[in-house]
């Protein structure tokens, strides 16, 4: 009598159960990274990694630098400062924003934060 | 026997594909979000569920930068309020009309609130490094204020003198535009955010972080569960500037010409609309508890105090809804 299974279907078997759970991962990490989206006007100008050495952009007066897998607003030509206040981000979903030079920066991935808004 | 193990494979096959299909399936009704500027404040509005979700967050946003540029706006010299301003009259459509004689209408609520702070604003130079001005200085500008008419006849508005500035109250009524924008769409579940106001709308449990007054942007003492209502807060640590240890903040207290001096830092109001959320969150802000809480009960509001030695006071409604998340601050029930 034949084996209910024989090496070849199960072969096939993990090769096929593979490649779907592979594929699974794919699709969710491409979702999570280490790299921080700057926005102006709600389009995207740029991708920054926060990985590597330490570095500093200028997006539309706002002065970003990267810095230890974290990212901060160093300094900014608008009157509030909020940006320059709202500290050091790296989690995915988190963000700073500097609404007189309306740039947006966050940190790609999906937010792990268990907040749906904040008010304030 | 021999049948089964040919299937076998089918079987792995047809899971695999029956999975990728599901996927996508579930990727076309997906959770949408915007975000971008308006009213010189973030927007962030995200749709739940919706299989064009990128088409109506653009929409709703698209509803909020026109009340902002058709009306509200002080940057764009062609809105209404611009106008009113700038030639002491303008001709103005049923919408702007109605909306300012529902703002006319909450201002006369609260003695220390005013849609006219614009002056004091401007002789303090909140936006602008801050400046302390002088009695006289301070004093000539109560008069002006005292002095200020606005008038509605039919769709003419006109000022005599003074400056008009909705932007205590105008927040709200973007995070009321979009949402009633995605209800007029049919959606359901919907979250529109607006500076510290948001809108949330649908039976889906929302959780609204409250601001961290000392503590950065992105920080939250307390969590708020919610369903279908307008949240809005007002705080003194956004806009502020100081000189000599004192804290000047945005918020200006009319009777006095003078930004509001208190030991409370920030008011959180829940409404069932965001116009009077907004407008209550300021006006608490600036009468301080007493008065603040008997105003907020002739609407049915719901209020978080904080005071700056982070004690916090909160109307009973939300005795259930709130979580504290950083044990500092000491709530009790009012």
């Amino acid at each position: 009598m034949k084996k209910l299974i024989t090496k070849k279907d199960f072969i096939l078997l993990v090769v096929v159960l593979g490649i779907g759970v592979a594929g699974f991962f794919m699709m969710n990490s491409a979702k999570t990274g280490t790299t921080a989206i700057v926005k102006i006007d709600g389009e995207t100008v740029a991708e920054l990694s926060l990985r590597g050495e330490y570095y500093e952009m200028n997006f539309n007066g706002v002065t970003v630098s990267c810095e230890n897998g974290e990212i901060f607003v160093e300094d900014s030509d608008c009157a509030d400062k909020v940006c320059v206040r709202s500290g050091k981000i790296s989690k995915a979903g988190e963000g700073i924003i500097c609404a007189p030079n309306r740039v947006a920066i966050e940190i790609s991935g999906k937010s792990k934060s268990p907040l749906d808004a904040l008010t304030g | 026997m021999k049948k089964v193990t040919k299937s076998l494979p089918f079987l792995a096959v047809f899971l695999v594909v029956f999975i990728f299909i599901f996927s996508l399936i579930n990727d076309t009704k997906n959770d949408a979000s915007l975000t971008n500027f308006a009213m010189g404040s973030p927007v962030t509005i995200k749709v739940y569920g919706e299989k064009n979700g990128d088409e109506l967050c653009k929409g709703a946003f698209e509803r909020i930068s026109f009340i902002d540029k058709s009306y509200l706006s002080h940057d764009i010299s062609t809105s209404a309020v611009s106008t009113l301003n700038k030639d002491g009259t303008v001709t103005a459509d049923k919408w702007f009309c109605d909306y300012l004689n529902e703002c006319v209408g909450l201002a006369e609520k609260s003695d220390c609130f005013t849609l006219f702070c614009g002056e004091m604003k401007s002789l303090w130079k909140i936006e602008d490094g801050g400046y302390i001005p002088t009695d006289d200085e301070i004093a000539q500008t109560l008069e002006n204020h005292e002095n200020t008419a606005l008038k509605i006849d039919g769709n003419t508005i006109s000022i005599n003198n003074g400056i008009l500035d909705l932007g205590a109250l105008g927040k709200g009524t973007a995070c009321d535009e979009a949402i009633e924008y995605l209800k007029e769409q049919n959606v359901q579940n919907a979250l529109v955010t607006v500076g510290g106001s948001v809108g949330a709308m649908g039976n889906e449990n929302y959780k609204i972080g409250i601001r961290n007054p000392f503590g950065g942007q992105n920080d939250y003492f307390a969590v708020l569960n919610v369903t279908d209502c307008f949240i809005s807060t007002s705080g003194d640590y956004e806009k502020y500037f100081e000189k000599n240890g004192v804290r000047y903040s945005h918020i200006f207290d009319a009777r006095t010409g003078t930004p509001v001096q208190s030991d409370i830092t920030s008011v959180t109001v829940v409404a069932d609309n965001g116009t009077l959320s907004d407008f209550l969150s300021t006006a608490i802000f600036c009468e301080g508890v007493e008065k603040g809480i008997s105003l907020a009960e002739e609407y049915n509001a719901e209020v978080i105090i904080v005071k700056k030695d982070k004690s916090v006071l909160i109307t009973d409604g939300l005795e259930e809804k709130l979580t504290i998340q950083d044990n500092s601050f000491v709530v009790s029930v009012i």
